[in-house]
């Protein structure tokens, strides 16, 4: 005979499923990437345009930039650290690789070598003096936020360098597919290795370790320091890269590229639930944090709002999309 | 006989009023027809609020559909957020002609990545010359080293040919650069008694740019006069004028309306007059004639002269009707 309890609680079945879709929306990037679902459904309701072959390129080109620096933002975040400069780091290597290539007369390779070595050294300058010196990472990278920009000032003297070797210009123009270019490829190949890197090896769990408690994961014999300065030499690289190829995509070293990116860069991931205090988040969520940013500014141009009002918008929609992630949190991860 | 030939000439009459009309509509509705889309980065700022006044305006009286796009930013000059949002409207409407605001050669690729795709496209506010920017048919402003000419005239003039000036830009780009730079050679061409100071960058934050130059009338005492390469610039040394209790001879950029009240009220001198409305009505017009496939000169260039207090009037006119 059942016994009472047995007789009153769900069938097994439901309760496996029901374990099961709690536990599938417990996953990290569930909650943004439902937002940005429902988003895209809403804008190309609104303007069937909004998904057209031309608006998903120009997404998809313009994350590419962006996403790359995202990538190297988000293991430092996890990391515990986080990095203002990246926007600076990105123009100045990019003008030093330009002066390199034109100026300088030096090969084209040895041009982006040039640029990448400066974002990566101010990386580990930005490691060292936060992590051996102890000075806050928001002061330290803001501080090298502004030198950066001066420095950006002194080498091109204020004019952008142009025109570049035609090699650039030719990268810069590439179609590998669908009109995507190398730094879309790149930033692919980068974000499923970083991805994967941080998920399912033991340098990533160390630096999930360090992030999420710096005291205990020393004491379990993790070398903290060596991982939060290589995630700075990681960040400063990839803003680099990111910054040259920008400059490859206009074909100018000018002095305004990676201005204001750090704000971007900062809020699209934490939209995709990288956490500000570390420890926590996945590259697949700050990419797919930067994607929705991209298209939200996007989609309000397709459908048409005002543009005074397109601002406000983004931010409103930033809000609401983290709100719905702390929901999902707080509800579904307890319950998962 | 007489009777038939009035006959034949009323009805050849009534035909060409009729083919008029025909016409008149036909041009009517071709003007219905056209869409112009002008694309520009750092799109929020003051200056450029009064550019998208002079186009759009003339896009109303010219009875076209136009729309603008650009980073909405007011103080950030971001041409990779800008092009995605460009893209975005070109996904949604069939433009026939696209204005590029092409101060930065940064934006050139994009240019002639449009005029590879069939669209004729126009910029101005700089003339490059004409064939070193693939695709671009034609380009309207003035011309910069000249309106850097005129206000190191009327600055000199005004100090008498001896002091000191202190001298400001937004950013560096190659507009106000060059700028500075036919300032820089007037003012040592024809007044070698002025000294110029060097050039500091003022931003585009009011406050942070008043700050700055605080502190260039403090720590350079003998600074008569000052004069800015940015839209802003009159409000700037304006401020910081009055808060340093010093008496500057101040010329600056742009005739918008807080400008022109500080000219008005004489806390600041002259105002380089940069055609900022007519060449982006000028705009308008000529990427209406492109889209209806006539040809157009390349180099449309307009005057920029330095205005005083006693040239105000025409400016506030053109302003009120702009509704700015």
């Amino acid at each position: 005979m059942n016994s009472a309890a047995e007789v009153s609680a769900p069938p097994r079945d439901a309760r496996s499923f029901r374990r099961r879709l709690i536990g599938l929306i417990a996953v990290g990037e569930v909650g943004v990437l439902a937002a940005m679902a429902l988003l895209i459904a809403f804008f190309w309701l609104l303007e069937p345009a909004f998904l057209s072959e031309r608006n998903i390129r120009a997404i998809l080109n313009v994350v590419s930039f962006v996403g790359i620096i995202a990538i190297g933002q988000t293991i430092l975040l996890v990391a515990g650290e986080f990095d203002l400069s990246v926007g600076s780091v990105a123009g100045l290597s990019a003008v030093v690789a330009a002066k390199l290539m034109t100026a300088a007369a030096l090969p084209v390779s040895v041009g982006i070598l040039g640029g990448i070595g400066v974002g990566a050294l101010i990386g580990l300058l930005n490691g060292l003096i936060v992590v051996r010196l102890g000075i806050p990472a928001f002061i330290q990278t803001l501080g090298m936020l502004f030198i950066g920009q001066g420095l950006i000032q002194v080498v091109t003297g204020g004019y952008p360098v142009y025109p570049l070797p035609e090699a650039i210009n030719t990268i810069g123009g590439t179609d590998l597919a669908f009109g995507l270019g190398w730094s879309f490829a790149f930033f692919i190949v980068a974000a499923l290795f970083a991805d994967f890197v941080l998920r399912r090896t033991v340098l990533g769990r160390n630096m999930y370790a360090t992030g999420g408690n710096k005291e205990v994961a020393h004491l379990v014999g993790i070398n903290t320091s060596a991982y939060k300065i290589g995630a700075f030499i990681t960040v400063g690289a990839l803003s680099a890269i990111a910054g040259m190829f920008v400059m490859a995509d206009l074909g100018s070293g000018g002095t305004s590229i990676g201005s204001g990116w750090e704000l971007t860069v900062i809020a699209g991931v934490v939209v995709g639930g990288v956490s500000l205090f570390g420890g926590a988040g996945t590259v697949a969520g700050g990419v797919v944090g930067i994607l929705m940013l991209k298209v939200v500014q996007s989609g309000l141009v397709v459908i048409g709002v005002n543009s005074n009002w397109q601002q406000i918008a983004v931010g409103v929609i930033m809000v609401m999309a983290v709100g719905l992630d702390i929901v999902r949190r707080r509800y579904f991860i307890a319950g998962a | 006989m007489k009777t038939h030939l009035k006959k034949r000439l009323i009805r050849t009459a009534l035909v060409a009023a009729a083919l008029a009309t025909s016409l008149g509509s036909v041009s009517l509705a071709r003007a219905a027809d056209i869409h112009l889309l002008w694309v520009q980065a750092m799109k929020d700022h003051p200056v450029h609020r009064l550019m998208q006044a002079g186009f759009l305006n003339k896009c109303k009286e010219l009875g076209y559909t136009c729309e603008v796009v650009g980073d909405p930013s007011a103080t950030n000059w971001d041409i990779p957020a800008t092009l995605p949002l460009a893209e975005a409207a070109l996904a949604r409407t069939k433009y026939d002609a696209i204005g590029v605001y092409g101060p930065d050669p940064a934006i050139y690729s994009y240019i002639s990545k449009l005029a590879k795709e069939g669209f004729p496209i126009v910029t101005w506010h700089v003339l490059p010359p004409e064939g070193t920017v693939n695709g671009l048919k034609a380009a309207t402003g003035e011309n910069i080293a000249e309106a850097g000419t005129n206000a190191a005239i009327a600055i000199g003039d005004k100090l008498g040919g001896k002091g000191t000036v202190a001298l400001t830009q937004g950013a560096s780009n190659d507009t106000e650069n060059a700028m500075s730079d036919a300032f820089r050679k007037t003012i040592a061409a024809k007044y070698p008694g002025i000294k110029v100071l060097d050039t500091q960058m003022e931003g585009f934050e009011p406050s942070a740019a008043e700050a700055k130059a605080v502190a260039i009338l403090q720590g350079n005492p003998d600074v008569t006069a000052a004069f800015g390469t940015t839209g802003n610039s009159i409000q700037t040394w304006s401020g910081a004028a009055r808060k340093a209790g010093r008496d500057v001879v101040i010329v600056g950029m742009d005739y918008i309306r807080q400008n022109l009240d500080l000219v008005k009220s004489g806390a600041a001198y002259g105002i380089v007059a940069q055609p900022l409305y007519e060449e982006s009505a000028k705009v308008a017009e000529l990427l209406g004639d492109l889209a209806q496939g006539k040809t157009v000169p390349y180099s449309n260039p307009l005057p920029a002269k330095v205005i005083t207090a006693s040239d105000l009037d025409p400016y506030y006119k053109m302003l009120d009707s702009a509704g700015q």
